[in-house]
């Protein structure tokens, strides 16, 4: 899944791991959710998306096609 | 939450020493009680012991690095705030889970295999890992019941 945590990060100068901790998580996992290796889960992304002050569709971006899953 | 996750590690280190206290018990009863229960020594292979003592005694100082690498978590806020965060880092536990899960698919394999060459070699062998195979394929069975009532 492509997200804008990276573009999001750069703007307030936010390093990885000063995301992942004021998140609660690692930097590796925030690390592995920039480059779409991860899904974060629902409560994670919402946090994520929370602290940026955005919803969850700005941050996460929903590919239906390639993710397989339509509803 | 964290004076959650300080409570799970002072309760997790007594159990600890309770675990290192039995296991250390069992050793004196075992020494006491062998010739009535098991095999006279002599019998056993060389290597036999030498798999016996290293995992007593491999068992015992992994408890004993446990008991002090939670005693230091106390000691020390910040690497116990560290540690609780990997703990709970929810990409940690979904890559265990898949490496458990795949570990776990192979050792059944692994464990049938050795059942059906041991039924060929050694009746004692065969009973022990029938036995392991049958409570194994019991406790997977009683965790799926478990998780999918919980879920």
């Amino acid at each position: 899944m492509k997200t804008r945590i990276r573009e999001l990060r750069g703007e307030r100068k936010l390093s990885q791991e000063e995301l992942a901790r004021a998140v609660g998580t690692t930097r590796q996992t925030i690390t592995s959710i920039e480059v779409g290796k991860y899904t974060a889960s629902l409560p994670l992304a919402h946090k994520i998306a929370r602290y940026f002050g955005r919803t969850i569709e700005e941050v996460f971006l929903f590919d239906e096609e390639k993710e397989g899953n339509s509803v | 939450m964290m004076e959650d996750y300080e409570k799970r590690i002072k309760l997790q280190t007594a159990l600890l020493w309770v675990l290192l206290i039995l296991t250390l018990a069992a050793n004196v009863v075992l020494g006491v009680m062998w010739d009535r229960w098991f095999l006279d020594p002599r019998e056993m292979t060389e290597l036999a012991q030498q798999v016996q003592k290293t995992a007593y005694f491999g068992f015992l100082i992994y408890l004993i690095v446990c008991i002090v690498r939670n005693k230091r978590l106390l000691r020390e806020r910040g690497r116990m705030e560290e540690k609780e965060r990997e703990e709970k880092d929810e990409r940690r536990r979904f890559v265990s889970g898949l490496s458990e899960r795949l570990s776990a698919q192979v050792f059944t394999v692994l464990l049938s295999l050795a059942v059906f060459v041991s039924s060929l070699l050694d009746m004692t062998a065969f009973a022990v890992l029938l036995a392991t195979l049958g409570g194994y394929a019991a406790l997977r069975l009683l965790a799926w019941l478990w998780y999918s009532r919980k879920y």
